[in-house]
């Protein structure tokens, strides 16, 4: 067991005790090991438990329950919501043949606007702003009535940009388009209102507010048509079918109700400031995310430090080098997007917290990472030439405003 | 981190060479004098991938003390063989190895 500190919630969080708690008591019951489509008495109570789960979770994200579908996790809800939407518009809306994404958004997401492709519609990457908004304007100019489908995330999964819901859902909504919100890295973190934003479809998992692995959801709007991905078995409605998993669903619904409140929120926010004070002191920090930003994530990248250097030096420290899903995949395709060259978004590092971080974790990790930046940087020509005065935008090539700390 | 790199504090009596680029990932700085005891004194600086700093190490170390006849025989190849760098990184050692002869041609 390692006594690294672990600051990698935003890529999972470990499961809350009370889940499991729960779910052990579920799995351990007939109740939870019966199949819900199953007609007898303890099929009926498994199924009954499903449809409490759906009701809760419907509640906190203010929604009708009869929305929700169960999923694997946010991957398959993404992809559900973009193809299952491509498919059933492909007859009902022949003039809808666009399909809006931000360049941000995870690869679960623009993945499936491309894959949508073969079906002939076209898959439109917005372009953000160097701080990682959507900027109204580039959302206005990309409307029309041809789009069909826009698929935005709610919070950034690399820096924690909060996308202003309020002001782009009604842009949507004013042009008949569709809403896809994935919210897997808000769900549970902040507060999410369906009805409030008019969202038709959101996109979470539970793994990602201290529930298990293995499920997620999909909430859509029950007045769309929604083409299913996958046939056999007529669970869901047939939008989805697949045995549903009584435990896990049960155990995604208990961690939702122990969601962060207002106070652990200020609590993650005075530890991300920490982290931003720590190692601000480092000098020339360029901090990766503004406006809105998400309590639990703070991105920062190190002038001057090779990245591939920096991940072997802080070998074993729980962050991520950019996504951890794309960690294999070259630099990170969201600092791409916000005008980090490849130099600068391979020296990022990803730092995310919860609800089990604490003060001395977060120390450590400032000491761990600030002894390996200022030893990179100590043997480094480019190091030397930035402190010699040398601005970042003329040693790395760049134009992109940035925030230095 | 080894001795031999970075930049010397007090540059006097440097002669200084630079190879690579930050744009393809790895820039290497030689800074090599000749000392009264007629060997040579390396340093490298380097931006570029661990194995790369640890190769660049090893020889700044290696060439402490040795002549500039010695200096000028050193590859990149045999840099890379040396210090076992990974196949993929031997882009790296000659790198080192361009940055080596620059600053030794301008010290001869």
């Amino acid at each position: 067991m390692t006594s690294e500190p672990y600051l990698d919630y935003a890529a999972t969080t470990p499961l809350d005790p009370r889940v499991q708690a729960v779910m052990n008591a579920c799995a351990l019951s007939l109740e939870g090991a019966a199949n819900p489509s199953s007609a007898h008495a303890l099929g009926t109570a498994a199924a009954s438990q499903v449809d409490a789960a759906a009701e809760s979770i419907g509640q906190l994200i203010n929604a009708d329950p009869a929305g929700l579908i169960w999923t694997s996790g946010a991957t398959e809800a993404n992809n559900l919501a973009i193809l299952g939407s491509a498919l059933a518009l492909l007859s009902r809306a022949p003039d809808r043949r666009r399909i809006l994404v931000l360049a941000t958004d995870h690869s679960a997401a623009i993945e499936p606007a491309l894959a949508a492709e073969k079906w002939g519609f076209s898959a439109v990457i917005l372009p953000v702003a160097p701080s990682g908004e959507l900027l109204p304007s580039v959302l206005k100019d990309a409307l029309d009535e041809d789009v069909a489908l826009v698929s935005l995330a709610l919070v950034n999964n690399e820096t924690g940009v909060i996308q202003d819901l309020k002001t782009l859902a009604p842009m949507v909504r004013a042009v008949g388009a569709r809403l896809h919100v994935d919210a897997t890295q808000a769900v549970g973190r902040i507060p999410v209102d369906v009805s409030a934003d008019e969202i038709d479809f959101l996109s979470f998992s539970g793994h990602k507010f201290y529930g298990p692995k293995g499920i997620g959801g999909l909430y859509a709007c029950p007045s769309l048509a929604l083409e299913p991905l996958l046939h056999g078995g007529g669970q869901q409605a047939g939008r989805r079918p697949g045995t549903l998993p009584v435990p896990l669903i049960k155990g995604m619904a208990a961690a939702y109700s122990f969601a962060d409140d207002q106070a652990e929120r200020d609590r993650q926010n005075a530890l991300r400031a920490r982290l931003m004070e720590g190692l601000s002191t480092l000098g020339q920090v360029v901090i990766n995310g503004q406006g809105m930003l998400a309590p639990h994530i703070l991105s920062l990248s190190f002038p001057g430090v090779h990245g591939a250097a920096l991940a072997h030096a802080l070998d074993g420290l729980a962050v991520s080098h950019g996504s951890a899903c794309g960690s294999q995949q070259g630099p990170s395709h969201v600092l791409r997007a916000m005008g980090r060259p490849n130099a600068l978004a391979h020296a990022t590092v990803r730092m995310s917290i919860g609800r089990f971080s604490t003060n001395a974790e977060v120390d450590m990790a400032v000491q761990r990472i600030g002894d390996a930046v200022a030893t990179l940087r100590g043997i480094s020509p480019i190091w030397r030439e930035l402190e010699a005065g040398e601005g970042i935008h003329k040693v790395y090539g760049m134009t992109t405003p940035l925030e230095v700390a | 981190m080894s001795d031999y790199l970075g930049a010397p504090l007090e540059a006097v009596g440097f002669q200084h060479a630079s190879a690579g680029s930050l744009q393809i990932g790895c820039r290497v700085d030689c800074w090599l004098r000749t000392q009264a005891s007629g060997g040579l004194e390396v340093r490298f600086e380097v931006f570029a991938e661990h194995s790369t700093i640890e190769a660049a190490a090893w020889l700044a170390e290696w060439l402490t003390g040795r002549t500039i006849d010695e200096a000028s025989s050193v590859t990149g190849l045999w840099l890379a063989e040396a210090t076992g760098m990974p196949v993929e990184r031997r882009g790296d050692a000659l790198c080192i190895e361009d940055a080596l002869r620059l600053a030794l041609g301008d010290e001869t």
